[in-house]
């Protein structure tokens, strides 16, 4: 989302948002992060890289895109083959049950004279 | 302690440029104190629901700003949970009465939408979703509610006829509601041929981007009793429920866990069960959700909400009147008015002064939902017998 005050917020999520790190604690993996382990509650998480690929849950077509955004465009929930769930924009034809895997894009441009916001789409690999 | 709703008021809902947000607040405000009949010196504290005036109209500070166009000088906050917080501020106005700490409160709902854009709007109301991993990616709510139909479509066979059936319901109860944005009927087919925000949802699926306020006035039982208050309509259940903020990080896409406890603790509170409600306000923002709504709060099994609507069950002379004036669809929604005007249209029914008057309706719910389900907040009332 178009923040033009938000050239930090990119930069303290790039190993998310680039990467896929997320968190692993008792044997119970995470993405996006998680602050706390819904187990133990200890804050002392280790990173989780997640492969980016999984399968899709749902998906709609975005004809009524909010500002920094053109449509149309396909959103999808994605199912990580990890287990966590994220959505993010399908590039292709989805539907459910199709298999996915994560591909790094430009996701937005924020306005003439922002930053351009990087991360991760997915795209149909069958 | 008992509670009692004495008072209602609202203003027209609709597109209206010749208004500010303290026009309206200031306005529905107004009417509330009229319609309880008493001196607005009796009123102790001021809670205001209200989800983005911030960005909608440039305010924050709307608890003060509200008390300030009332020219009243009683403590007065904001409460904030998307599109339920018209019942946040019910349910702290409640607190502060069952508490002792006021006698009388004014529970003010409003949202002024319309400054902005379409896109503007859109990415506003973005902001009760998860803005670091749904909103920066480009999602929308009519996105996260097409995610969900499509879920459920797939997982229980509910068809785009049978959401597009409850916007036509409440269309028809809303035909009549003076203070409605859309009061006008309109054909399934209508909603099948409008045009496709997030696909499977259509325009007609979709609640409006409105401006408006609505206002309530509650007491507590010995205030009634002193000042022989006529028609009190009685606060007998209440719950509040919570989920994770995005979507995605829930066990499931098609029921919300936060309605289910709400009113598990709203049915408790009241001693009473699902058959014992004889009318709901449920939080149609999407066709979709009134669906999931008739299920979560126990109308009928999971997965026949579609069912449920298709035989008519919601209609006034169904099993189970839904939205009988309009619901979202039709009235509009201002995201932070609507759970007042929920309640002031349950209380209505419960007096016997409805514009679809329901026979013998002793006991409404009221269902407010806060973005894709992370915030929901049940009342149960009943009327004075």
């Amino acid at each position: 989302m178009p923040h033009k005050t938000s050239v930090v917020i990119p930069w303290r999520m790039k190993k998310s948002r680039y990467n896929l790190a997320g968190t692993e604690c008792c044997g119970i993996v995470s993405f996006p992060p998680k602050n706390i382990c819904e187990n133990c509650g200890s804050k002392d998480m280790k990173e989780k890289i997640f492969s980016g690929d999984g399968t899709i849950v749902s998906y709609t077509t975005i004809n009524t895109p909010p500002t920094g955004f053109k449509g149309p465009y396909n959103v999808a929930i994605i199912k990580l083959d990890e287990g966590p769930m994220i959505s993010g924009i399908v590039i292709g034809r989805p539907s459910i049950g199709k298999k996915v895997k994560k591909i790094f894009r430009k996701i937005f441009e924020d306005g003439d004279s922002g930053i351009i916001h990087y991360g991760f789409k997915f795209e149909i690999i069958d | 302690m008992k509670v009692a709703v004495i008072g209602v008021g609202q203003t027209k809902f609709g597109e209206l440029w010749s208004k500010s947000l303290k026009n309206l607040a200031a306005e529905a405000a107004t009417a509330s104190i009229k319609d309880a009949g008493i001196n607005a010196k009796d009123i102790n504290t001021i809670f205001v629901g209200n989800m983005a005036a911030g960005r909608f109209a440039g305010q924050e500070h709307v608890g003060a700003v509200v008390a300030d166009a009332m020219n009243m000088k009683v403590p007065a906050m904001r409460c904030e949970g998307a599109c339920a917080s018209g019942a946040l501020a019910f349910s702290a106005a409640r607190s502060s009465v069952m508490a002792g700490d006021s006698e009388v409160s004014l529970v003010v709902g409003v949202e002024k939408m319309n400054d902005l854009g379409a896109p503007e709007a859109t990415e506003a109301l973005m902001g009760a979703g998860d803005h670091e991993w749904e909103g920066s990616i480009g999602l929308t709510f009519p996105g996260l509610y097409a995610l969900i139909a499509r879920a459920h479509m797939h997982q229980y066979g509910t068809t785009k006829e049978q959401m597009g059936l409850v916007s036509v319901n409440n269309h028809r109860n809303g035909s009549k509601n003076k203070y409605a944005q859309f009061a006008s009927e309109i054909t399934l087919n209508d909603v099948m041929k409008s045009p496709m925000i997030a696909d499977p949802l259509g325009l007609l699926d979709c609640s409006p981007i409105t401006d408006g306020s609505a206002a309530l006035i509650i007491a507590s039982e010995s205030y009634v009793k002193k000042n022989k208050i006529e028609k009190p309509v009685w606060l007998a259940g209440y719950g509040m429920g919570n989920d994770t903020v995005a979507l995605h990080d829930r066990a499931s896409l098609t029921e919300m866990a936060a309605v289910k406890s709400a009113a598990g603790a709203a049915y408790k509170k009241a001693g009473m069960e699902p058959n014992d409600i004889d009318f709901a306000e449920v939080h149609d923002c999407f066709s979709i959700n009134e669906i999931l709504a008739l299920e979560d709060l126990g109308f009928c099994a999971k997965g026949m909400g579609g069912r449920f609507v298709e035989d008519g069950q919601i209609k006034l002379d169904g099993e189970k009147p839904i939205n009988t004036t309009g619901g979202l669809k039709s009235i509009g929604h201002p995201v932070g008015a609507t759970g007042i005007r929920q309640i002031s249209d349950v209380v209505k029914q419960l007096r016997g002064d409805s514009i679809n008057q329901l026979k013998g309706a002793k006991c409404g719910l009221c269902l407010n939902v806060g973005g894709s389900g992370a915030t929901a907040v049940v009342n149960i009332f009943k009327g004075d017998q």
